[in-house]
């Protein structure tokens, strides 16, 4: 006896956006704010990313002067990790979707 | 105060005054966000700004990042509270005559190395509650200090400068272990005993 399945409902829409934000670039975000040395922001972002030691300057000067950097773009999981990470050191950072 | 890193991999902290002893015994506690809304809000700031809001990923992020975030930086506080039982007094300078035949007392602390970020951790996190509870400005912590460190707020600023201070010697010491060079002249030298080599201010002739 063959017992009658249903077809599972896909919302191809749902699917679509999905993949969408999945693959779409995420940008990593740090923010200023007045307490975190200067010294400690750029030791994060070497430890963090792997930047040198004037890549890191450079980020943390916009930071400082600019308000935010945008310090890393890539895929959103990988985004949501270096976020934590960048909360570890009590940065203020946050992942948003890449222009 | 003096701040010399040894060869066996143990920084010594000597001569440090009663005043910022003290500061250094408190701060374990005062990285403790406690009731304050805003230190705790600080700490544990939101990973996407409004205009980007995903309700379902900070669902999960305030289940499953934030307790691991609190673990974490409970861990690092927890170290520092070991390490600073290790604080010992010892006779400093001789009292003026006017105080008799004391002298003023003085602190010694050993860190290990390998407990730096656990120090980094936790004297930031002081710093960030500090702030948040005093409501300190950009231009609040760009500003001279009141020498005369009367008032709570006033002496509240002043210890996150210490902690600030006590940072940058400690990432000094991760500089110079990363093959760079270190920013502060005495730093690891037993030959900078000249008394200009302090750095930090000291509170008696302030």
């Amino acid at each position: 006896m063959r017992m009658a399945t249903e077809a599972p409902q896909i919302d191809v829409e749902e699917q679509i956006k999905e993949e969408q934000s999945l693959t779409r670039p995420w940008s990593v975000i740090v923010h200023n704010d007045p307490v975190n040395l200067m010294s400690y922001v750029t030791m994060v972002f070497k430890r963090v990313f792997g930047y040198s030691n004037d890549r890191a300057r450079k980020h943390m000067l916009e930071v400082h002067q600019l308000g935010r950097s945008t310090v890393w773009t890539g895929e959103r999981e990988k985004a949501e990790l270096y976020v934590q990470q960048l909360h570890g050191y009590q940065l203020l950072a946050t992942l948003e979707p890449s222009d | 105060m003096r701040f010399h890193l040894t060869d066996s991999g143990v920084i010594e902290i000597t001569q440090m005054n009663l005043l910022i002893a003290e500061f250094m015994r408190q701060a374990p506690f005062e990285a403790d966000p406690g009731r304050s809304e805003a230190a705790r809000d600080r700490l544990f700031s939101s990973p996407m700004q409004a205009e980007h809001l995903d309700a379902e990923f900070l669902e999960d992020w305030h289940d499953l990042v934030r307790p691991e975030l609190e673990d974490h930086f409970r861990s690092a506080n927890e170290i520092v509270a070991r390490d600073l039982v290790g604080l010992r007094e010892e006779p400093g300078p001789v009292l003026g005559a006017d105080h008799g035949d004391g002298h003023h007392p003085w602190f010694n602390l050993r860190i290990p190395v390998d407990h730096l970020d656990a120090w980094l951790s936790c004297l930031n996190q002081a710093r960030l509650v500090i702030s948040e509870k005093h409501g300190f400005s950009e231009e609040d912590m760009e500003e001279q200090l009141d020498r005369s460190l009367t008032g709570k707020r006033n002496m509240a600023l002043f210890q996150m400068h210490v902690y600030g201070f006590l940072q940058e010697l400690m990432l000094d010491v991760i500089r110079v272990s990363e093959g760079e060079s270190s920013q502060f002249d005495h730093f690891g030298s037993e030959e900078a005993e000249d008394d200009d080599d302090d750095e930090i201010v000291d509170q008696d002739r302030a």
